[in-house]
């Protein structure tokens, strides 16, 4: 047994369980794919990823309150900006246009701050939405 | 590490959960995974690695309480014999010792516990707390799971209420600052929580199930501890907690009467440590020796413990097995087509 593992082991398995729950996601298993998602969200809270794609898993589950308290956790745990934004997406579909909007701002600081493009560029699209 | 790509935004030849599988739609969200060979190795051995790492964790996490234990029983050992000499020095006292040196012993377990909840931080409590809310959800389905969570068949009103994260993200400023006091009010809440499972045992330490509360928070204290408790077992093992945790928390009601519960139960504890120390006539071989009995009791739920979380990355690792091949599987049947 292993009683020790390097970093950089430890970013490929994480790197790999997030491969497995995207792939879950993909194939409809949401139950399985929130599993892996969730491993991968307390073996490293600070990956954004996790919190995400749990938060998808939960969203295709019709769970709308608990996708929104996921992404919640993603954003406080990982400051995470695509958390930020897939909870304005889900707050707007549940008619809260006012707090998606702050959501959308929060992500926009992250996006500065990070000095994110891509997150930028996201935060553009979903301001034209709105 | 991650690689966010702009070409996922325009290009939604990609697969997108945010806009095929769930309500929301948009460009998606989640960046395209890297391949195993990308990050220099094989995905199930890596897994592997983690799991075993877990499984170590567990392990230690679990030596670590039943040394825990075991230095109690020592002290307590100490404890009795010094208090066997007290008893034969003050035979002509009639207190009640055993009562509360029962209460004294009950109280140091449930601290030690509270003490390893509150000591994970604000990061791992909320983790933990959000990792079991969706370990439930998907075990009752959202409705039933937020419902037996806060005892409110309104549950989601209550947290759109209750949380403050929520909160601190939809109604006040959006920033770092107010989302870390948020955190700081859920761990107060996770503590107050730990205090009250505390006071519980305060209150029924004169019977057997305050016993079985002061397990139930040292394995919840372990189970926060220990990466692994998102798998089966340890999930619901903490699940159980979260739930009496979460009832608790409205009863509360807020993170300055946590703090004054667990100054409460500090209180508690330092007047019934005092008397258990100065009353000490009653202490006879048959009280010392059902204590000594209750602490090998919570040895062996323990141990017993460890194994259900072995057993849980066991499936855990068949789950994700079974997913590896079966993708393998795929990737054989499309190249066939090519």
């Amino acid at each position: 047994m292993t009683t020790t593992i390097d970093r950089e082991t430890t970013v490929q398995a994480i790197e790999a369980l997030y491969a497995t729950g995207h792939w879950l996601l993909g194939q409809e298993r949401f139950k399985d794919a929130a599993d892996v998602f969730r491993a991968m969200a307390t073996a490293q809270p600070e990956d954004e990823r996790s919190w995400l794609g749990l938060g998808q898993a939960h969203e295709a589950a019709k769970q709308r309150v608990i996708a929104k308290e996921i992404y919640l956790t993603g954003v406080t745990l990982a400051h995470g900006g695509r958390c930020a934004i897939a909870l304005a997406r889900l707050l707007r579909e549940m008619g809260n246009d006012a707090d998606a909007a702050e959501a959308i701002d929060f992500a926009e600081g992250v996006a500065r701050d990070n000095d994110d493009e891509t997150l930028a560029a996201l935060v553009t699209y979903e301001r034209g939405l709105s | 590490m991650n690689t966010w790509s702009i070409t996922t935004i325009q290009n939604e030849r990609v697969w997108n959960p945010a806009t095929t599988r769930v309500a929301t739609a948009g460009p998606s969200l989640m960046p395209e995974p890297q391949t195993p060979p990308s990050v220099g190795g094989d995905a199930m051995s890596m897994l592997y690695e983690l799991l075993s790492k877990q499984r170590n964790n567990d392990m230690e996490s679990g030596k670590a309480g039943i040394d825990h234990n075991r230095e109690l029983q020592k002290a307590q050992q100490l404890k009795e014999q010094a208090d066997f000499k007290k008893q034969e020095d003050a035979k002509a006292s009639a207190a009640a010792w055993g009562i509360f040196g029962k209460i004294a012993s009950a109280i140091a377990i449930a601290v030690s516990a509270v003490a390893a909840v509150c000591s994970c931080g604000a990061a791992s409590a909320l983790c933990v707390g959000a990792c079991v809310l969706s370990a439930a959800a998907f075990a009752d389905g959202e409705t039933q799971c937020l419902s037996k969570l806060t005892g409110d068949p309104d549950a989601s009103k209550w947290f759109d209420m209750g949380c403050g994260i929520g909160a601190a993200l939809c109604t006040g400023g959006a920033g770092i600052a107010a989302s870390g006091i948020s955190v700081g009010a859920k761990v107060l809440e996770v503590a107050g929580s730990a205090c009250k499972i505390a006071q519980q045992v305060i209150s029924n330490s004169t019977n057997d199930q305050g016993w079985q509360y002061a397990a139930m928070g040292l394995g919840a204290a372990g189970a926060i501890g220990d990466v692994s408790m998102c798998f089966g077992g340890a999930a619901k093992a903490a699940s159980t907690i979260f739930g009496t945790a979460t009832k608790t928390v409205k009863a509360v009601a807020g993170a300055t009467d946590a703090v004054m519960a667990a100054g409460e139960g500090v209180a508690t504890i330092g007047s019934s440590q005092f008397e258990a120390d100065a009353i000490d006539d009653g202490a006879d071989a048959k009280q010392a020796s059902m204590q000594l009995a209750h602490l090998q009791q919570l040895v062996d739920w323990a141990v017993d413990g460890i194994k259900d979380t072995d057993k849980s990355h066991e499936r855990a690792l068949q789950t994700l097995s079974g997913a590896m091949q079966t993708q393998a599987q795929t990737l054989v049947i499309a190249s066939a087509k090519v």
